[in-house]
């Protein structure tokens, strides 16, 4: 029970003459009596007065582990036969060993507390326990006076048979009223022998004798103030000492274990309706703390997804905004692209009538300049793909000669020239004179510059000064 | 049959402790919590509904891009529209039936002034020319205030006269074309009398 140990503990012990509270902690690795304080008892002092007695002794609150030793409250050996409790463990165990031990502790079954444990056995079918008991109302009693000071009993025994002097596993005990010896095994069931003393005989030696199953062990205790007694060979030391007190204080606190010592165990307090209240109330206002937390946590959420939902959205409305500016340009485009093919073939159209207007008198003085003397222009004749010029020639070479010299000068003007048509007439050696056809072929301006070309400009190419 | 009756055992004592606790949860869940937490679905939702539909910064970018360049380009048409409606407008601005009588008098002066008769003078609803001329010639009618006007003219004059008022004829006479010419055969009329180096013309103009 290493937790209990490094708590610390307060350890009351009420003696018949005497009481005492010790402070107790777990320091290096056993018990240690921090402070011991001790005063007298008298007689007539009732247990629990006595507790309280000494729970005075020291300033501060008894911790929330103490412990009460009582030496008067009854201890004793209870041998029953193994056939009438075959089979019984636990409460029922308990309970039936409360019915046995009442005719020696005279406390009645049904409203008193018992703890016990078993020692080793009694051949052939004997069981043997050691029974520790004490009534209702002196545990209760015992457990508000605790209460009251602010701290909390946890385990009550008898002060008999808990350690021997300077941790001797095997010793005897001698008070005023009681003797005891006992051996606490590491391993296996502990022995013990408790019997009553009496003034008038040393029968109580050999039950005590007898009882513990052997020789008695050679050191044990002998209370202040009681009487040696005068069969017993061992060494006895004297519970006087504060060291030795404080010795077997810390010892008694580290082998107190309810499965090694009869020891009474208080009750758990019911809870209060002050408490049920309290921690309704608690749990109330903690559970609206938490919905509201949940909703808090809740919301923000919502409102981080709506935030992410909206930034997400920007780039969208963005793209969305910009496709429908798209769509409206090309829309726009597309409109003015007609308007424009319109306009342009009207610009076209009015390029190609306004420039060169004097284009037929270019065109008559080119003839007049590039034809062969021997070469007549006998008719120009309008025809639906442009012009038509016709003539007669001497020389066969005449005509073809006047198409090359004019094309490239005509075709500005948007005349392309074609290659002459010639037939001769057979009336010459040479077969000719010769007939000959040459089309001019109206085509659109090639280009802007053909385009902005003015008739000044125009005559300026042709003649080389600007008329 | 006995009525089992509460007995304030601890546990009872406790499950009434914790009582109001639970009723507050529970009214929390009901009122709240579910709501919320369907909201909260929903939201995820949406919230991953909008994650896959995700716009790139790059998407964005080439689409401000692309409508940087249909901008430009309609300001690039708006710009050629206005070009060409002014050149249009200079090109049109000397036409119509209004002055096309005083132009007239004056082509016919410029005649007299080359020694070239005129014939015969009329006004003509069409010319005789090249299809793409024709062509241009019925735009330029469209765009021109109340039409343009054709007119015929048959001369007589000599070949070096007739290109000298082909020249003078654009030059002078403001919103007139000569749109076609060609030669009169003399076989067409017998009757008519050149005199020497004289030809025969059709000219046709458009004023």
């Amino acid at each position: 029970m290493q937790f209990f140990k490094s708590n610390k503990k307060t350890v009351l012990v009420v003696k018949a003459t005497e009481v005492m509270r010790a402070e107790v902690s777990f320091r290096g690795g056993r018990m240690v009596v921090d402070q011991l304080e001790r005063t007298e008892r008298h007689p007539d002092v009732p247990m629990v007065t006595a507790a309280e007695m000494a729970v005075g002794l020291i300033g501060s609150n008894p911790s929330m582990n103490t412990i009460l030793m009582v030496e008067d409250i009854w201890s004793g050996i209870l041998d029953i036969d193994d056939r009438s409790i075959f089979g019984l463990e636990g409460a029922e165990l308990e309970q039936m060993l409360k019915f046995e031990t009442e005719t020696m502790s005279s406390l009645d079954p049904m409203n008193s507390f018992l703890g016990a444990v078993e020692l080793a056995s009694v051949p052939p079918d004997t069981r043997r326990f050691w029974c520790t008991a004490l009534p209702n109302e002196m545990l209760k009693q015992a457990c508000a006076m605790v209460r009251l000071r602010g701290g909390k009993l946890t385990q009550i025994s008898s002060t008999i048979g808990l350690a021997g002097p300077n941790g001797q596993s095997a010793w005897t005990e001698f008070s005023d009223s009681l003797a005891g010896a006992f051996i606490a095994n590491s391993d296996g069931l502990p022995r013990a022998s408790i019997t009553r003393r009496s003034k008038q005989s040393d029968r109580w030696f050999r039950s005590l004798n007898s009882l513990f199953g052997g020789d008695l062990p050679s050191t044990g205790w002998l209370e202040a103030g009681a009487e040696r007694p005068s069969v017993y060979s061992g060494t006895l030391v004297e519970f006087e000492a504060d060291e030795l007190v404080s010795g077997w204080v810390a010892d008694a606190t580290d082998r107190l274990n309810p499965k090694s010592h009869p020891v009474v165990l208080p009750p758990a307090p019911g809870t209060s309706v002050k408490t049920y209240r309290t921690v309704s109330f608690a749990a109330s206002v903690m559970m609206l703390l938490l919905c509201f937390l949940g909703y808090w946590n809740a919301n923000a959420q919502e409102a981080a997804i709506k935030l992410e939902i909206e930034q997400l959205q920007k780039p969208a409305d963005e793209k969305a905004s910009m496709v429908a500016i798209s769509k409206s340009l090309k829309s726009q485009n597309e409109k003015l692209f007609e308007t424009y093919v319109e306009i342009s073939g009207q610009q076209d159209a009015v390029v190609m009538l306004t420039s060169g207007r004097d284009r037929y008198s270019v065109l008559l003085r080119l003839l007049a300049q590039n034809r062969h003397p021997l070469l007549t222009v006998r008719s120009l004749e309008l025809d639906p793909d442009g012009l038509v010029i016709t003539g007669e020639s001497v020389r066969n070479d005449a005509p073809n000669q006047l198409a090359l010299a004019i094309a490239s000068q005509l075709l500005p003007f948007g005349w392309k020239v074609s290659t002459p048509t010639i037939t001769g007439s057979n009336q010459m050696t040479d077969r000719g004179p010769w007939k000959f056809s040459l089309k001019l072929i109206e085509v659109a301006p090639e280009d802007e510059s053909s385009k902005s070309l003015t008739s000044g400009k125009i005559s300026q190419n042709l003649y080389g000064v600007k008329r | 049959m006995a009525i089992q009756k509460s007995n304030d055992s601890p546990r009872e004592k406790w499950v009434k402790a914790f009582l109001p606790a639970a009723v507050i949860f529970m009214v929390y869940m009901i009122f709240f919590q579910i709501g919320s937490a369907r909201n909260l679905r929903q939201l995820s939702e949406d919230l991953e509904s909008t994650r896959s539909s995700g716009v790139s910064e790059d998407q964005l970018s080439q689409l401000n891009q692309e409508n940087f360049e249909l901008e430009k380009e309609r300001d690039r048409l708006e710009n050629q529209i206005e070009n060409a409606a002014a050149v249009i407008q200079s090109g049109v601005a000397d036409f119509g039936k209004n002055n096309a009588t005083s132009r007239l008098r004056r082509v016919v002066d410029l005649c007299q002034a080359h020694s070239i008769n005129i014939q015969e003078q009329k006004e003509v609803t069409r010319v005789e020319a090249s299809r793409l001329r024709q062509e241009s010639v019925a735009k330029l009618n469209k765009l021109v205030e109340g039409g343009v006007g054709f007119q015929r003219l048959e001369l007589f004059g000599r070949y070096a006269d007739v290109q000298k008022l082909m020249k003078r004829l654009p030059d002078e006479i403001v919103g007139l074309i000569p749109i076609g010419l060609e030669t009169i055969p003399q076989e067409q009329d017998k009757t008519k009398q050149y005199g020497e180096g004289q030809m025969g013309w059709r000219l046709y103009l458009l004023l």
